[in-house]
């Protein structure tokens, strides 16, 4: 019989997140994907908040100032307890059997490179902050800390481990749990990629309900005022230094154009979409600030640098239980309050925009590879990039000519490029450091509203490019109104406050995700409709009798007559099953099975068609 | 990793039968390879056609009962045979929407020597216990037969009802190939031990997927 030749099917590319059937024809700039009560709840309350901000914004300031502070003073030690609760629990989870879970299913391939999904981690989840207080929290903590006495070598020891304390596992495990709770949720359990998905465990179809929505408004909202008011403090300290580079000078009107092309540069990033937009500015931004790093650490101290590297490792993981879970309980004091819970706190009102992030980008990793990559890794580039500027900044005062400390107390932003005075080659550092600023904004800018874009399209991971178009420019300009009108501030510690709230709502999330987990069944796997023909049939008693091979059963040879096993059991019906013909071709001598099997050319099958065609 | 593999492919193993007046006898293991409704299996089970069926596993109860009574077959018929190496590829005759993982074929080529496996199948099906069991071993070796069928030895000695289910690699959990039988060296050989030597293998052999998928690609017109 003659054959086709026989071909491989060409492997088809694995699905990713964005490439579900609901997928709506997202190059279409006129269509439109929302969840109505999500998006026009959040547009609503956003714009509506931001302009009671502007004319209100001495109270408004102060209400949320006394929250924050009453915050921080009442349930300081719950914010501290939740955040090592998560550590724990993330740590567990990557040693558990559920590390090996696939998320997306046991088929899914990740979508991006090692290399750009760390870029992407690392851009959204520090972004900024860390440019700056790199520098400048080791000096505060080295000026002025209750846990050394201030400006000793002591102090220096205390503040990069208080600084690594700050920066170092505790917020990437939150985001962590944030993230792969949403990632679970949606890839392997096809809810939305929505924070409301992470509670379907508990609530169960009420997700998609009052609950679920008021749960998506809030993240929407504490998003967009996060990333608004960094972009708009942020650009205040870039303004700040290229004022000390340039000369050019401080002011609203420098600023609003500041924002209008970081949120240009930001949107476009935002409608190119993850991988030709994000993902290369995100790479960029490793690169530059990589560069960054290696101009440093070659023409700053290098040996000091490498020598502090692991010591402050040692030092961080030595002290990790002491300092995670003081509370300043015997000082009574409030120097914790305002730094660590403060800290806390902000990580945590951050949480959903990581987390949904990494959530977005991590398709197609293993929980154990998931933790490894958003815990691990990015923690240790983190502390890197600690020791390399905190190290710096602290051998300048110890050894060097001293002013950082001071300067710190009166301008956060300059303290960086005043560092990179003490070096040769400063003013290309101080352009360099401008420009890793500048993609740092963008990365913090564009996934902040690539997440609103797909929370408000209601967990549509790749929304349309007209919604990603308005969130984008909302966000640049809310930005801009509280530059210009007043309330930076006041919004930014509303966003803070939301940390109490999610801090409850992050246990819960954990308990969920806990749950999710230990009902879960790997992959897809396999189901079939039950078949009901009206028809079944008795089993019968059919075990087969192979022949026998030098004393030996024959595992593929031909069957004698069935007997009954054991013992006898003359009132079941038996029948002769099985080994019906012997396979020649399987064991044997080649010569007895000439002829036989199917090669590339498929001879030897016996096709079974007769009738086939005929029957339909 | 194996509990997953194990709960992935335990709604693919399905028992095939044959129709004899008003019963059902068990002719051995099979499995789904396809989301169009096609099954492998070995050919010497399914060698004469006519009045055969399968029987989905019953994951309804935790603790199910020892044997079936009564059961609803799923009619398939056999679209291709080879025989020489001794697979077949059944196809159900109602369309049923069936949802299973894309690909379910590996590669019996790349797995290394001891990487964990598993096999599924009903070993006492015609005993009249009708319960699909998952156990695990290791990738033994590989082997060409002296006719040229490449298969793959693992440390598990199976029962007559295992053969024709899917051994599947832990490496990706994919099926790397359709159980044969017991691992005989005498029947192999086709020699005589001498006497008072036992040569009782506790080896297993699957035939290469690969025979399996050539069948399937023929089926699809690939």
């Amino acid at each position: 019989m003659d054959q086709q030749p026989i071909e491989m099917k060409p492997k088809r590319e694995p699905e990713g997140p964005g490439d579900g059937p609901d997928k709506p024809d997202s190059e279409s700039w006129l269509a439109v994907d929302i969840h109505p009560w999500v998006f026009f709840t959040s547009a609503a309350l956003i714009i509506g908040s931001v302009a009671l901000t502007i004319l209100f914004q001495a109270r408004v300031g102060d209400l949320f100032e006394l929250i924050q502070g009453a915050v921080a003073t009442g349930a300081g030690w719950f914010f501290v307890m939740t955040m090592n609760i998560i550590l724990v629990f993330i740590l567990v989870m990557m040693v558990s059997r559920h590390g090996d879970i696939r998320l997306g299913g046991s088929d899914a391939k990740p979508e991006f490179s090692k290399l750009g999904w760390f870029a992407m981690l690392f851009s959204a989840g520090m972004g900024i902050g860390l440019l700056f207080y790199s520098v400048a929290e080791p000096m505060f903590h080295f000026s002025s800390s209750p846990l050394a006495e201030p400006g000793s070598l002591q102090a220096a020891r205390k503040a990069m481990d208080v600084t690594f304390l700050h920066w170092g596992l505790h917020p990437w495990a939150i985001y962590t749990m944030v993230g792969l709770a949403l990632a679970f949720f949606s890839f392997n359990k096809g809810l939305p990629l929505s924070i409301r998905s992470v509670f379907y465990p508990v609530l169960g179809e009420r997700i998609h309900g009052p609950i679920g929505n008021a749960v998506d408004i809030l993240a929407t909202v504490a998003t967009l005022f996060g990333v608004a008011t960094s972009l708009g403090l942020g650009v205040q300290q870039v303004n700040a230094g290229l004022d000390h580079l340039f000369g050019i000078g401080q002011s609203p009107g420098i600023q609003v154009i500041l924002i209008a092309g970081i949120t240009a540069l930001a949107t476009w990033s935002v409608l190119a979409g993850l991988s030709s937009g994000i993902r290369r500015l995100s790479e960029i931004n490793l690169v530059l600030a990589s560069l960054l790093c290696l101009f440093v650490l070659v023409l700053g101290p290098t040996i000091f640098i490498l020598n502090a590297f692991g010591e402050n490792l040692g030092h961080y993981l030595q002290y990790l239980p002491q300092l995670s879970t003081w509370n300043e309980t015997y000082e009574a004091g409030s120097w914790q309050q305002s730094w660590t819970v403060f800290y806390w706190g902000w990580w945590i009102a951050w949480s959903p925009f990581v987390g949904m992030f990494i959530a977005r980008v991590s398709y197609g990793r293993t929980i154990r590879e998931f933790i490894l990559g958003v815990l691990l890794v990015p923690t240790l580039i983190t502390f890197a990039w600690l020791t390399i500027f905190g190290n710096s900044a602290l051998h300048v005062e110890l050894l060097g000519g001293g002013g950082i400390a001071r300067a710190v107390q009166e301008n956060i932003p300059v303290a960086l490029f005043l560092l990179l005075e003490n070096y040769p080659l400063s003013q290309i550092t101080s352009l360099l450091t401008v420009l890793v600023i500048v993609t740092f904004f963008v990365t913090s800018s564009d996934s902040g509203s690539m997440v609103i874009d797909i929370i408000t399209a209601g967990g549509n991971p790749d929304p349309p490019k007209l919604q990603r178009l308005f969130w984008a420019l909302l966000e640049g300009a809310v930005a801009a109104a509280l530059l210009v009108g007043g309330g930076l501030v006041a919004l930014q510690t509303a966003a803070i406050t939301t940390g109490l709230p999610f801090a409850l709502v992050l246990l819960f999330m954990m308990y969920s995700l806990r749950k999710g987990l230990a009902t879960y069944t790997e992959g897809p796997g396999f189901s079939m409709p039950p078949y009901d023909h009206g028809r079944v049939f008795r089993t019968a008693l059919s075990h087969p009798e192979p022949e026998m091979v030098h004393g030996h059963i024959s595992w593929v040879g031909k069957a004698k007559k069935a007997r009954s096993p054991g013992r006898p059991q003359p009132q079941e019906p038996r029948h002769r099953t099985g080994f019906a013909t012997r396979v020649a071709g399987l064991f044997g001598s080649k010569k007895k099975a000439a002829g036989g099997g199917p090669d590339a050319s498929g001879r030897g099958v016996e096709q079974q068609n007769s009738g086939r065609e005929e029957d339909k | 990793m194996l509990e997953a593999i194990a709960q992935r492919f335990q709604g693919s193993c399905m028992m095939v039968m044959r129709r004899q007046g008003n019963e059902a006898a068990f002719l051995g293991s099979s499995f789904l390879v396809h989301s169009e409704g096609y099954l492998l299996t070995t050919a010497r089970a399914v060698a004469d056609d006519g009045d055969l069926f399968v029987v989905p596993p019953d994951w309804t109860q935790t603790f199910p009962a020892v044997t079936r009574e009564e059961v609803a077959p799923v009619p398939v018929e056999v679209v291709a045979r080879d025989v020489p190496h001794d697979v077949a590829l059944l196809k159900l005759v109602p369309e049923l929407d069936i949802n299973m993982p894309e690909e379910v074929m590996g590669s019996a080529e790349s797995d290394p020597r001891g990487t964990a496996l598993m096999s599924l199948g009903v070993p006492f099906g015609y005993y009249r216990i009708h319960t699909v069991i998952a156990a695990q071993s290791i990738l033994a070796g590989r082997i060409t037969s002296r006719p040229g069928t490449r298969l793959i030895i693992f440390d598990r000695r199976v029962q007559f009802g295992d053969i024709g289910g899917p051994l599947v690699s832990s490496s990706g959990a994919k099926v790397i190939g359709v159980v044969g039988g017991v691992f005989d060296p005498v029947e192999l050989e086709g020699l005589s031990p001498p006497e008072g030597v036992s040569l009782q293998s506790n080896l297993s052999f699957a035939m290469d997927i690969e025979y399996g998928a050539a069948l399937l690609r023929q089926a699809l017109g690939e």
